[in-house]
């Protein structure tokens, strides 16, 4: 297990290097850099004091200089650079906006399996059925939606015509430590992101305890004289629940990577707001630490994903 | 089987269906109390800015807010657009204009409690001036070349040519600590951590900054103007209705950027709030690249001008509550402003006999081109303007029906700013403005386009670059206003902006705040008597 683990993890440098330089490259080559988002302020600047600036920030060579610049100071210095926007370590945006993702995206998390898996079991376990069948539908109704056009029906919806719910931000003015407060305005980014992506989820489940149905263990507790109910809950639905489990792990970098949409429509200052903005004021430092973050947890959740089932289903041994 | 699950479904209904309840009525119960600490001014805002250091600041909030909350000018500009000392007590100039004596005000302490002297001044300007710091107002002091001290509450400037803006634009810039900022080398100003732990003269201190969320001001314990409200909550909310809700129900005091819908929908919901409007500085502006082969024809521009109903869109957007401005110099800077321009009532028709009098054919898609140049264009415009894009559907309509073909292309800040810089663009939808002076060099001058400055139309014509070389050397204000009345005049014949309307300010604040701003708090001036608002309740 321990070789696999480095192999696998070595294997991953190339690749991470890979979409460094991809990403870097595609930054560098749109159009307008950091000077060209100074603002009416900057229309004054002489053509010497924007060369000064592009050279504070190693703006003035070639973007693969650049990024060379950019990985040395990585490797050597174990830091992601400083933000062109407000000169502050980038590394410190990041983990100031990582809270509130993970805490809207766990939640999230939480609802789609909590609605996930007794839909995906139920269906399962009645192939076929009018609610196999109905589930699937709406399900993949939600699936096919985009998930910012959902958001903004169920702004439109709960916030502005029935007033339940908040339509933006985490908390009310001077109710920040307050838990139900925060709770009160996740509710609809949280079900947005719910409906969203339930249905892969349930789908999942849903095939896994067919195929469990199926197997010879389930034939021998059935023959035991065991109740259906016992037969689906005590041997089919825990021995179906290993795929899920092993999934969780790619859900890792959704974590931290976020639901950009839906952070924009909502407002919540979280990573997806971080990256938009990054963006549009081409932050490259802040843009290349919220990519490298992700993809190095899309590697980590392949990874831990294989170890996972690894170690929940004694059958599979990596060499 | 299934009835046992259903079953456990069942069981689970009643737990989830109570928490949701306790969601939504104990999120209502939070929208409704708030408890606020009864000496803190809650403004909202969309953005809580990038920097507290006034030299690399770009935006309103962090640009003009936080710098009139945190440092102070030697001069300021007050309600009358006209600049008066600050941190100075008087300045005087050569009879030649090219040398200024300032005197210092000696009562005056740094927030940390260091006294303020010429030294301060003197290593602001030098800094300012050096090229390795990257000042973002560098074109304004550029002409200053020596800055030096006489006793430490005496400064004096030498200039290289007469300047009539000196004491509004040079003297304008903040003063920076020498003993804070005098040790990092020009190059690391912009690296410093001055940007979040800012020392100033202002009236209040910073207290606190959580990035993208809440940044707290508190009274300067050693301000020489102390501020009345002891302490100032910005907090950042990016949603229209959010903002009213939190105004409405008690939870903020002031929204100093009020959009026209929420403006109207305030009205609606809580007619308690006061809500206050102001004339314009800002004017709503379409820019013409002039290096294009049809918009270098002053016929095309003046029909386009005619052909554009701009009425309508002040009465149709705004309720008439924006002025149709005839210059670019705002009505409201009542000094500068020419009212005897050549004038653009809406009329079509005149529009048409304009263009068909230069040559403008229409063809049999209904759009003109003379000599193979088909009036037909692309209009940028920044994304995140859903006004300004009404206001552009309803121009591209208005040009349709004269025979010019406009296409509506939406981008980002960012790109919109490269092609304006390097001339890939047609037409521009834009703002112009925040200035309170009509000395309009960056933007009109032949010798300012770009790489050199703001000229982004690429506009040249002899008659406003003598008025702009005459008006900034002339220091009688008598002769100024002559020189830039000729301006204005030739500016809205050539029209190489087109004005359409003044931008909507407006400002919403809860009735126990007392303060007269005059003028509208999104301005670069907005802030300027801060120490002067109060509670009254």
């Amino acid at each position: 297990m321990t070789s696999f683990i480095v192999r696998r993890v070595l294997g991953a440098i190339p690749l991470l290097l890979f979409i460094s330089i991809v990403t870097y490259a595609m930054m560098a080559l749109a159009p307008g850099g950091p000077a060209a988002v100074l603002g009416p302020r900057g229309q004054g600047l002489s053509p010497e004091a924007i060369l000064r600036i592009n050279q504070a920030y190693g703006l003035d060579k070639p973007w693969y200089v650049q990024y060379f610049f950019w990985l040395k100071q990585l490797l050597f210095h174990g830091s992601l650079g400083t933000s062109y926007v407000d000169n502050r370590p980038v590394i410190e945006k990041v983990f100031e906006k990582l809270p509130v993702t993970i805490e809207m995206v766990g939640l999230a998390l939480i609802l789609t399996l909590i609605i996930a898996i007794p839909i995906g079991i139920y269906a399962g376990a009645h192939r076929g059925s009018f609610f196999d069948n109905a589930s699937s539908t709406i399900g993949f109704i939600f699936y096919g939606m985009p998930v910012f056009w959902l958001a903004i029906i169920l702004i439109e919806l709960f916030a502005v015509e029935f007033r339940w719910f908040p339509s933006s931000g985490v908390s009310s003015l001077g109710r920040e430590n307050d838990v139900l407060d925060r709770l009160w305005h996740l509710v609809l980014p949280v079900v947005a992101i719910a409906l969203a992506s339930f249905v892969s989820w349930m789908r999942y489940q849903r095939s896994s305890i067919i195929e469990a149905m199926s197997s010879g263990y389930i034939r021998t507790a059935r023959s035991k004289g065991l109740s259906e109910r016992d037969v689906l809950v005590h041997h089919a639905f825990r021995n179906a629940l290993l795929p899920i489990v092993t999934l969780l792990g790619l859900s890792l970098p959704q974590l931290v990577g976020g639901a950009y949409f839906v952070e924009y429509v909502f407002s919540i200052p979280g990573i997806g707001y971080l990256t938009f903005s990054s963006i549009f004021s081409r932050d490259y430092p802040t843009l290349m630490a919220i990519t490298m973050l992700t993809a190095v947890l899309i590697v980590a959740g392949n990874l831990l994903a294989d170890i996972t089932y690894a170690i929940v289903d004694p059958r599979i041994r990596y060499a | 089987m299934g009835s046992g699950f259903a079953h456990s479904l069942e069981r689970l209904r009643a737990p989830a269906l109570a928490l949701v309840a306790a969601l939504v009525l104990g999120g209502c119960a939070a929208s409704a109390e708030t408890h606020r600490d009864p000496n803190t001014l809650v403004a909202l805002t969309r953005t809580d800015g990038a920097t507290m250091n006034p030299m690399y600041a770009t935006t309103v909030q962090d640009g003009s807010i936080y710098a009139a909350l945190l440092f102070d000018g030697l001069s300021y500009v007050g309600a009358d657009y006209l600049p008066h000392p600050r941190l100075a007590t008087s300045w005087s100039h050569s009879p030649d204009g090219k040398h200024w004596t300032v005197d210092l005000r000696r009562d005056i302490k740094w927030s940390d409690g260091v006294p303020f002297t010429s030294k301060d001044v003197v290593f602001t300007y030098n800094l300012y001036l050096n090229p390795k710091t990257g000042f973002l107002d560098f074109g304004t002091i550029k002409n200053v070349t020596r800055v030096y001290a006489e006793g430490p509450y005496r400064v004096h400037f030498d200039i290289a040519f007469p300047n009539a803006v000196f004491t509004l634009n040079v003297l304008g810039e903040d003063v920076l600590p020498e003993h804070v900022l005098g040790k990092i080398p020009p190059d690391r100003q912009r690296f410093s951590s001055f940007g979040e732990h800012p020392i100033g003269t202002g009236p209040y201190v910073l207290k606190s900054w959580q990035h993208d969320s809440e940044v707290v001001f508190e009274r300067n314990p050693y301000a020489y103007r102390p501020p009345k409200i002891g302490r100032i909550d910005f907090r950042v909310i990016f949603n229209d209705q959010a903002e009213l809700e939190a105004l409405a129900n008690g939870s903020a005091d002031l929204i100093d950027d009020l959009a026209h819908t929420q403006y109207v929908q305030l009205q609606r919901i809580a007619p308690n709030i006061k809500l206050m409007t102001f004339a314009p500085l800002y004017v709503d502006v379409i820019e013409l690249n002039l290096a294009h082969a049809g918009l270098s024809d002053v016929a095309v521009r003046q029909a386009m001008m005619y052909g554009y109903d701009r009425v309508a869109i002040a009465h149709g957007l705004y309720d008439d509550k924006v002025p149709v401005p005839d210059s670019l110099i705002v009505a409201s800077l009542k000094h500068w402003y020419n009212p005897n321009v050549q004038k653009y009532p809406y009329d079509p028709d005149k529009a048409r006999a304009l263009l068909d009098a230069a040559g403008w054919k229409v063809g049999p898609d209904g759009i003109r081109s003379k000599n193979g140049t088909r009036l037909s264009f692309e209009l940028l415009l920044n994304q995140g303007s859903a006004l300004l894009t009404d206001e552009m559907l309803t121009f591209i309509a208005d040009m349709r029906d004269v025979g010019i073909d406009i296409n509506l292309r939406l981008t980002d800040f960012a790109s919109l700013s490269a092609r304006t810089y390097t001339g890939k663009y047609d037409i521009i939808a834009d703002a112009r403005g925040g200035f309170v002076d009509p000395d309009l060099t960056s933007i009109f001058a032949s010798d300012q386009i770009p790489p050199n400055g703001a000229n982004t139309t690429h506009y040249k014509d002899a008659r406003v670059d003598r008025d702009l070389r005459l008006g900034l050397v002339t220091l009688d204000d008598a002769k100024r206003q002559a020189i830039y009345d000729d301006m204005q005049v030739e500016l809205m014949k050539t029209i190489p902006i087109m004005p359409q309307v003044g931008r909507f300010a407006a400002t919403a604040y809860s009735p126990r705040l007392y303060f007269d701003p005059k003028v509208s708090l999104q301005s670069p001036l907005g802030y300027y008597n801060v120490e002067d608002w109060k509670f009254v309740q």
